[in-house]
Parts: structure tokens; sequence; C-alpha cells
């Protein structure tokens, strides 16, 4: 058996999760499925550095956010994404799609440690004191960025009629 | 409806299909190419190391093709022609 099959169904059993994560943290679909798939490929190339009885999503979400910083600091990343985003706004015809824009516009307006803190405690269900350890911050930064997070969402998100 | 079942019918419109055979597809691929390249980086010391011996050993060689050794030309062409093989067996068998 060759190592195609597990790596695989690692595959299989995580995209949706990192690749939902890394949207959110992203902005921007290609950008973060690309993202993503180096995130399993360091996952699988370093699985002997996962403690076993650790929680393996987590361990994932660990790399796509240093990935996503790694990636912050290239250069001329953050325009390209800009520009993508301003681009699809324009092309948004049906009502989800539009909605999807909004949340992704709203998204951006935050700081990118409020931007993962909201989507690993909102949208993925990751508990206050697992984020502070991923995001190596403080769990009342973590808090607050939650909080702050989600009402400048709401607010964001209630301009919409 | 309420604030949080807003926020989780945006996440929801937000998420990747849960299965997506072409994604699994892109990444097996994207590692078949990393393990070659990896391979390939690993045989190019190997290469420059063959092609210092060739240079190292080609007044001898040449001595023993005008001495008539052709036996031993041929040996040393068809190991070489065999090792070539089990390289390039061993690169396709990392991208399958």
């Amino acid at each position: 058996m060759t190592s195609r099959e597990p790596f695989a169904r690692l595959v299989e059993a995580h995209q949706q999760a990192v690749r939902a994560f890394l949207r959110r943290l992203c902005g921007d679909t290609a950008e973060a499925d690309d993202l993503a798939q180096e995130v399993f490929i360091a996952a699988w190339t370093g699985l002997d550095s996962f403690r076993s009885g650790a929680d393996f999503r987590l361990w994932l979400y660990g790399i796509a956010y240093r990935k996503f910083l790694a990636g912050r600091r290239a250069a001329g990343r953050r325009r390209k994404r800009e520009t993508l985003v301003a681009g699809t706004a324009e092309t948004a015809a049906t009502p989800d799609a539009e909605a999807r824009l909004d949340l992704q516009k709203a998204l951006m307006a935050l700081s990118e440690s409020q931007r993962a803190a909201v989507a690993l405690c909102l949208a993925a269900g990751v508990s206050h004191g697992d984020a502070a350890v991923l995001l190596a911050l403080p769990l009342g930064t973590v808090k607050a960025h939650v909080a702050r997070g989600r009402a400048t969402l709401l607010s964001m998100l209630g301009e919409r009629p | 409806m309420t604030d949080d079942r807003r926020l989780a019918a945006l996440w929801a419109l937000d998420e990747p299909p849960a299965q997506d055979p072409a994604f699994v597809l892109a990444t097996l691929d994207r590692l078949a190419r990393r393990r070659f390249r990896a391979r390939v980086a690993r045989l190019v010391p190997l290469l420059v190391a063959t092609i210092a011996v060739c240079w190292a050993i080609a007044p001898s060689v040449e001595a023993v093709f005008q001495s008539g050794g052709v036996a031993v030309a041929i040996a040393a062409a068809v190991g070489l022609a065999l090792t070539t093989h089990y390289a390039g067996d061993a690169a396709h068998r990392q991208l399958m």
C-alpha cells in the first residue's frame, strides 16, 4: 500500500474544516484552498510532531494559522486578495453570493487575530481556551476578540435589508 | 431570526462541501510533485559525483577502448542503462 490512501483519507476527513477556517481568514477561496493544500502536506510530512491524545483538528488549525501568517508576510499578497474580493463583488448575482460577500467584507474589517478568533470560536465551535493556545494569545484577549468581532460583524451585516 | 442564527446561516453559506474529490486529488498531486522534486534534488549530488568519477576515470576508459577491451565497455554501458532505468522507475513510483 502506498501512502496515498491514508493521506487521501486524512484530507477527506478534514478538508471541510480546514478550508472553511482558511476561507474566513483569507477572504479568498482560491488562496484559502491553496493554503489548505499546503497545510495537509505540512501535516503529513510533520505527522511525527503530532502529540498523541491531542485534538488532531486543532493541530491542523494551528498549522493553517501559521501558514496564513507566513503567507501574509509575502509581498503583495494582501493587495492581490483585496483586488480579487473587489472583482468578485462586482459579479455577485445571487442573494447567497451577495450575503457571502457581505460576510467576507465584514470579516476583512476585523484584524487578523480577531478574524482568527471569530473563525475558530464562532464559526468552528472551538473553545476560547483552545483558541487561546492555538493563537498564542491570552485567554482574555481571545474572549475580547470574539466579543468585539461578533459585534462588528453583526453591526456591518445589520446594514443589509 | 436571532443574531446567532443569522451568523450560523452565514457561516453555512461559506462552508466548503463535505466531500470534495477534486480538492483531495489536487492535494494528492501536489504531494506527489513535492516528493518528486525532493527526490530529484537528492539525486543532484549523486549526478555530480558520477560526472566527477567519469571525468576522473576517462583516461583509463579510453585506454581500455584502445587496448580492445570492448566487452568491458559494453558491460559498463549495460550497467549505466540498468541504473538509469531503475532510477526512472523509482521516480515514477514516487509520482503514483
